[in-house]
């Protein structure tokens, strides 16, 4: 892509600092652009916005089989491992199927610590969903933490970017 | 150095917002409603015969990296007939069950016996806005893709949903830093 130069009128590639034919900059040339509305309210609005679901948080000593049984029950895809206020951890379906699998009844008195996904990314509560979006997409992460002044306070899932977004792009209406 | 106003400083951005306000949404909107799951990054999808017992799909799902297998028929007369589908979830069910000792020998069970076998499918047809329709209400992350003869022929799920959404707007989401909070002290070079 290239951008005009409004002095002189000639090409440069997009980003340039300074024109190559007058030399004058052309800093404010390449501010970012959010075409669509989409794009503008993924860089605007506030995670808090998705209002994030109340984590299910378990102490590190509960067993494996405990923590499946909580799963089902609360038909939830994740849980936090909490100590002290402190996150340890996340352990998910996918966790569960690929670290415990067929072996759930050997593994039921295990303690959840031992297969949760230790230091998870976090998110605030005040980052843009742009950067949700972003984690989950390019990490490949179903879930993420979500944190309110560094305490964990919530979670959202795959599922609700994907409403936020198809509301926003009109599928839903 | 002496600066100086630009005489028409204001002639591309009039151009790019009105290319933003019309055309983008419109073309945005328009893909949506006309292009097909095929665009929006199906995966193959993986099968196992009715006869295969949990455990093994369960063992599966960690070999293959996948999140649902697809469950067809082996029969002779409706050989590849789609019967039902097996996922994640489905999974976490069989485990919690096994583990709880409520059904200990549910591993060795066919996967015929916990599928779901009430399936909504796509066809290679199916725009994508009325497959992030069908995903959002019916609450699915996975939905088979089937042909007319009733084969599936693919595995659409959420994250291609989510990767062909990406794809309208690469620059919002691609280039964005790793780090929310992070102010650079100065300015990258371009």
């Amino acid at each position: 892509m290239m951008i005009e130069c409004p002095y002189c009128g000639a090409e440069n590639p997009a980003g340039a600092d300074i024109c190559s034919e007058c030399q004058q900059s052309l800093t404010d040339l390449s501010h970012p652009s959010f075409d669509t509305p989409v794009e503008r309210g993924l860089m605007s609005d506030r995670i808090e916005a998705l209002s994030p679901k109340a984590p299910l948080a378990v102490s590190p000593q509960t067993t494996i089989g405990e923590v499946l049984a909580k799963m089902i029950s609360a038909s939830i895809g994740c849980v936090m491992i909490v100590e002290d206020d402190q996150l340890l951890g996340i352990f998910s379906e996918y966790d569960a199927v690929h670290r415990i699998g067929s072996e759930a009844a050997k593994m039921a008195d295990r303690s959840i610590s031992s297969v949760m996904t230790p230091k998870p990314i976090t998110l605030d509560s005040k980052d843009r969903i742009a950067f949700a979006l972003h984690k989950m997409h390019v990490g490949g992460y179903r879930h993420l933490p979500i944190m309110t002044e560094s305490k964990l306070t919530g979670v959202i899932s795959i599922r609700d970017i994907l409403g936020y977004l198809s509301e926003r792009v009109g599928v839903l209406t | 150095m002496v600066a100086f106003v630009p005489r028409d400083d204001r002639r591309g951005n009039v151009r790019r917002d009105l290319k933003n306000r019309v055309g983008l949404e419109v073309s945005f909107q328009l893909s949506l409603s006309t292009e097909s799951v095929s665009s929006a990054y199906p995966d193959e999808p993986t099968f196992v015969t009715p006869s295969a017992t949990v455990g093994e799909v369960i063992r599966l799902f960690g070999a293959q990296q996948t999140g649902s297998v697809l469950v067809c028929s082996d029969n002779a007369s409706d050989s590849g007939q789609l019967l039902g589908i097996f996922t994640e979830r489905d999974a976490l069910k069989c485990m919690a069950a096994v583990s709880s000792g409520e059904q200990p020998e549910l591993m060795a069970q066919p996967v015929s016996d916990v599928m779901s076998s009430e399936l909504t499918t796509l066809q290679a047809d199916t725009t994508v806005s009325e497959a992030i329709k069908l995903m959002s209400q019916g609450g699915y992350r996975h939905l088979p893709i089937v042909a007319e003869d009733g084969r599936p022929v693919g595995m659409e799920n959420v994250y291609g949903i989510v990767h062909y959404l990406v794809d309208h707007f690469p620059q919002t989401i691609y280039n964005l830093p790793p780090n929310p909070r992070a102010i650079p002290s100065e300015r990258e070079g371009a």
